[in-house]
């Protein structure tokens, strides 16, 4: 199976280990990912609202990259994965736009037709791949692992392939892994995004969400987009709440029999568990 | 133009509204050597001496068509019409020329004003050369009538239209007639037990001779029109013998099937053979073939054993019957919307999370907690919410307002506080309390400590310990809040019922776009449908409490009796015709009629007319590309001609 | 000399035609070279009917009927109003401007519209002048 990917900042920096996973694992199982070539920022959820053309143009510059290539774009950010529909579909519903944007674009030899679908990994894993093929590449099983999905608020909403308040891709994944699953009411809440808009705000919303995963008595939270994974993660030492938070590519990747030394920091918490 | 026709033409002077501004005499004068047109003038044609100065020319001149240039055809066609039948000419062989509110009074210059005129009459007299005798048609009227739904409106109608000595046949899809009504504990806002208003009318219904009780019944086809439908209704086989059964109940207790109860809402159980609830009409069983024993596994069979009166019989099979009825009346009643679908308010997901009839169930005394409100764990709750517009005023989901909840949960708010002293919330959009009493009772919760919250909840959360929080935003405190509740009542939008695309189709009834049956005028004609002989009542044209239930099954019922009485109904002649040779079957026609006047007829490969549903409208005509259709007294030639005399 | 601008307008029997009544029971001008025919429902209008009607003379047809919703027969004129439209494009074809054929929603109690539909649609085509199908008029 062949896609196009688009890693987006985050994985190319700090979350490193978020892609080292998801490249070994996707390998594993089959899955071609070629890098979109030359792909910019997604500008995400704060740079539309400070210059809503430039961030036009940016994001279809992006697409109409990735058009010429053909495949469906694959993601593993929320963000990312939200900036690039969102402009997708306003484009598709806005020809004259389009016609404008392409104007600009077409200095650069690029035009965009609107024909590219947009997707996270997750999606292609569970809907594309699927159970079999999957269950049939895993080493060790995580067996015993009790874990919260967590799937942001982005995810789902307001694109997505699933259910808006119910979303079963995560677990369905983490299922045929052997995890055990437990009904995480916070599944699809906000975890407070960039901490720019306001602090207070945010930390409450981490807060909630660290609190319910306590009170579930879960061995880790599970995410799908590096944002809520650096959330969750960086500020438990200031609200005191302490539980492992890994990328659901490093389980993937872990029981298709990866060291864990290959798979990013962020599942070195879970070490003693896995042994 | 034809010889044989002698045509009168007779201009009003209309005093000087027409005369003062057309020169009559110099139009006449001009035209006065025309064969076969004689052309008259008089001040007022409409008045007594007029109209009998146009009989008398007729008689005199034996005048075979009329056309009278005159006033709106709006205002005096009816008149001239009965002029000239009154003198022997068919009423359909006149044309009215519109010569004053469509010329002299509009026209500044007196000669355009006269050449006008003249293109006008001249118009008609074209028109009039055309046009064919026409009859109005008399049908008799079958003085039965058919009620599709045993609720409170079906009901209200029967007793009425029995009342007036008229033959109905009340047919329900239910093993007992009620409907919801009867599930109900406490009706708002005098809080008297529906049960109590209910069953005495069940029990006339029972009682009135003239009325024929079909139970457990469906209406399958429908064919016909105004005063002559005719209807297939499927008498399902209940399995028990209504001459035989005296209601003891016997069979009821030895049966060893238990299954959800549908009457409770789905909290208690019934057995496979079972009535429905205890004031049931007609007080027999009935034997629920999908789950009874026998049925199933041809096991079992005790009910049979034990029955002292042989009433229990098996090989009992669904019969069909067909009925001709003059009139119709759907009063089939609502649905209710399922919360599962708003995943976030855990209907079924969390056991005590209810919705508003399953809480009517419980308040009941026949209900399966005779009346307490506990939890599933049989505890009395502490805390309660209720729920405003779940799926109502939704774009999601229902865009409408569902007109009763408001009332409902304050009346849940009322009774919950009486019965367990419970702390209430109401979480509301707005609340619309228009029933008399409405602001008063309000008042009078809002005195006994129940909380309004306004804003509508986002999610509900269930707690480890079995606590419901509900997250809101409080519009008018400006928090967001969050509040642990026992027990969380939830007030589903109204929506349609079940059957009601189905029953639209067989009867031929369009649905408006929130899926209930379409009123002919939202004003004027709440109860009539564009089906002339069908009428419908209740919630099944949109939600509405039983006061507006009971006004509207009335006001069918007075149709349907003023349409009885007539003993005939004219139909118009102003119709469609079909000519067969000429159609093609194409089936354009079909899909534009809006009375469904026309249909497929699979075995010639045409289509089918029947002009006694047909209004006259024409859209049908200008569409067949074979000329196989025309209308009466507006066909092609006649209106071409029309055109052709205008410019 | 200047030739006259003949119209023909067919008008529903419910709503355009009682509209078009009002305006003249309010006395309201319009000019005389529109001439008017009863229908029962905008939607009996058929394109056989416009197209005799330029073909003997008319300069312009317009159909009006009940504003969506109103139709007495449920939803005839909607059917009118996109066969007009149907029809105004064929017009083109046969050298008649698509200007000279139009549809009008017009209620029982519009009197005043109807004056001003008729006087904007008959200046609009004394600008275009003569229908060129005129001087093929057959009578």
């Amino acid at each position: 199976m062949k896609y196009t990917y688009y890693p987006g900042c985050s994985l190319k920096s700090t979350e490193i280990g978020y892609e080292n996973s998801l490249r070994a694992s996707s390998e594993i199982l089959g899955i071609e990912l070629k890098e979109l070539p030359e792909w910019n920022c997604c500008g995400a959820t704060i740079f539309p609202k400070l210059n809503y053309k430039s961030y036009l143009l940016l994001s279809t510059r992006n697409l109409a990259l990735a058009e010429s290539y053909g495949e469906d774009l694959v993601t593993a950010c929320n963000g990312c994965l939200t900036a690039l529909n969102k402009v997708n579909f306003y484009l598709q519903n806005n020809r004259d736009i389009l016609e404008k944007i392409n104007g600009v674009l077409g200095k650069s030899g690029l035009n965009y037709q609107g024909k590219i679908k947009i997707r996270h990994f997750l999606e292609v894993l569970v809907k594309d791949i699927g159970k079999k093929i999957i269950g049939e590449k895993i080493k060790k099983g995580i067996h015993g692992i009790k874990v919260a999905s967590y799937y942001g608020c982005q995810y789902s909403r307001p694109f997505g392939p699933e259910h808006p308040e119910n979303p079963q891709y995560l677990e369905n994944l983490l299922e045929i892994l052997g995890a055990e699953i437990v009904d995480f009411s916070h599944k699809t809440n906000c975890c407070g995004g960039i901490l720019t808009i306001s602090e207070e705000s945010c930390l409450k919303l981490i807060k909630d969400i660290l609190e319910e995963a306590e009170n579930s008595k879960v061995d880790c939270i599970v995410t799908i987009c590096p944002l809520c994974e650096i959330n969750l993660q960086l500020y438990q030492k200031r609200i005191k709440i302490f539980i492992p938070v890994v990328y659901f590519t490093q389980l993937l990747g872990y029981s298709l029999g990866i060291e864990i030394s290959k798979l990013g920091k962020e599942i070195f918490s879970l070490k003693k568990l896995l042994k | 133009m034809k010889t044989k026709e002698r045509i009168g033409v007779f201009i009003c002077h209309c005093g000087t509204n027409i005369a003062g501004k057309i020169d009559i005499k110099n139009l006449i004068q001009k035209n006065s050597g025309k064969e076969n047109l004689f052309f008259f003038d008089y001040p007022y044609f409409c008045s007594q001496l007029g109209q009998a100065f146009i009989k008398e020319k007729i008689n005199q001149l034996n005048l075979t068509r009329i056309v009278v240039a005159a006033c709106s055809p709006s205002l005096h066609e009816k008149t001239f019409q009965k002029v000239a039948q009154e003198a022997g000419i068919n009423p359909y062989l006149i044309s009215c020329a519109n010569i004053r509110e469509q010329c002299s009074w509009v026209t500044l210059d007196k000669e355009k004003a006269t050449e006008k005129a003249e293109k006008i009459i001249f118009s008609h007299i074209n028109r009039v050369m055309y046009q064919q005798p026409l009859f109005v048609k008399e049908v008799e009227i079958v003085p039965r009538v058919l009620i599709i739904g045993g609720g409170i409106a079906g009901i209200e109608a029967a007793l009425k239209i029995a009342n007036a000595g008229k033959e109905v046949y009340l047919v329900e899809k239910e093993p007992s007639i009620g409907g919801h009504m009867a599930k109900l504990d406490k009706t708002f806002p005098t809080l008297d037990c529906a049960s109590c208003i209910l069953t005495p009318k069940m029990a006339q219904v029972r009682e009135n001779k003239n009325i024929k009780l079909l139970t457990y019944s469906e209406v399958e086809e429908v064919s016909g029109f105004v005063g002559n439908f005719n209807v297939k209704i499927r008498k399902k086989a209940r399995s028990v013998n209504l001459l035989k059964c005296t209601g003891c109940g016997s069979c009821i207790e030895k049966c060893p099937v238990k299954v959800d109860s549908e009457f409770d809402m789905g909290l208690s159980k019934r057995k496979a053979i079972y009535i429905p609830f205890p004031q049931a009409v007609p007080n027999a069983p009935v034997i629920d073939r999908e789950n009874c024993l026998w049925f199933t596994k041809n096991k079992c069979g005790v009910c049979k054993k034990i029955c002292p009166f042989s009433a229990i019989d098996y090989d009992m099979e669904d019969e069909i019957t067909l009925e001709k009825f003059g009139a119709i009346i759907v009063a089939i009643g609502f649905s209710l919307f399922n919360p599962e679908l708003i995943y976030q308010y855990g209907y079924k997901r969390f056991p005590n999370v209810f919705t508003s009839l399953e809480i009517e169930r419980l308040l009941s005394s026949t209900g399966p907690t005779l009346g307490e409100i506990i939890l599933r764990n049989g505890e009395i709750p502490k805390e309660v919410a209720i729920i405003h517009c779940v799926g109502s005023r939704d774009e999601n989901y229902k865009s409408y307002c569902s007109a009763i909840c408001c009332l409902y949960s304050l009346k849940f708010s009322y009774l919950i506080k009486e019965r367990t002293k419970a702390k209430i919330y109401n979480f509301y959009i707005d609340l619309r309390l228009t029933r008399k009493g409405g602001e008063d009772f309000y008042n009078r919760v809002l005195e006994e400590g129940v909380e309004f919250i306004r804003g509508k909840p986002a999610k509900i959360e269930m707690q480890k310990n079995g606590k419901l929080v509900i997250e809101c935003e409080d519009t008018l405190l400006g928090k967001i809040r969050k509040i642990p509740v026992d027990m969380v009542i939830l007030s589903p939008a109204i929506c349609p019922g079940k059957d009601t695309l189905s029953l639209a189709k067989i009867l031929g009834l369009s649905l408006s776009s929130d899926g209930f049956f379409q009123e002919r005028h939202p004003k004027l004609a709440p109860v009539s449908t564009m089906v002339e002989g069908i009428y419908i009542a209740g919630c099944c044209q949109g939600p509405k409490d039983i006061p507006e239930t009971v006004a509207q099954a009335g006001l069918a019922a007075a149709e349907v009796i003023s349409l009885i009485d007539k003993k005939k109904i004219e139909i118009s002649p102003i119709v469609a015709e079909l000519k067969e040779d000429y159609c093609s079957g194409c089936g354009v026609c079909i899909e534009l009629c809006p009375y469904n006047a026309l249909e497929y007829d699979s075995q010639k490969n045409k289509a089918k007319l029947t002009p006694e549903k047909c209004f006259g409208c024409g859209v049908c005509v200008s569409a067949c590309f074979g000329g196989a259709l025309s209308l009466k007294n507006y066909r092609e030639e006649e209106i071409l001609a029309q055109i052709e005399g205008i410019l | 000399m200047k030739e006259n601008i003949n119209i023909l307008g067919f008008l529903c029997e419910w709503c355009a035609y009682q509209g078009a009544d009002l305006a003249g029971t309010s006395r309201l001008n319009y000019p005389a070279e529109i001439k008017l025919i009863k229908v029962p429902c905008s939607g009996r209008v058929s394109g056989h009917m416009i197209l005799k009607a330029f073909q003997k003379g008319a300069d312009a047809v317009f159909v009006a009927g009940c504003h969506p919703g109103d139709c007495h027969f449920k939803s005839g004129n909607i059917i009118a109003q996109k066969r007009i439209k149907v029809i105004k494009s064929i017009l083109d074809t046969i050298g008649i401007e698509p200007l000279r054929l139009d549809f009008f929603f017009i209620s029982a109690s519009e009197g005043l519209k109807f004056k001003k539909v008729a006087e904007e649609f008959y200046a609009k085509i004394e600008k275009l002048g003569p229908s060129k199908l005129k001087k093929w008029k057959i009578r």
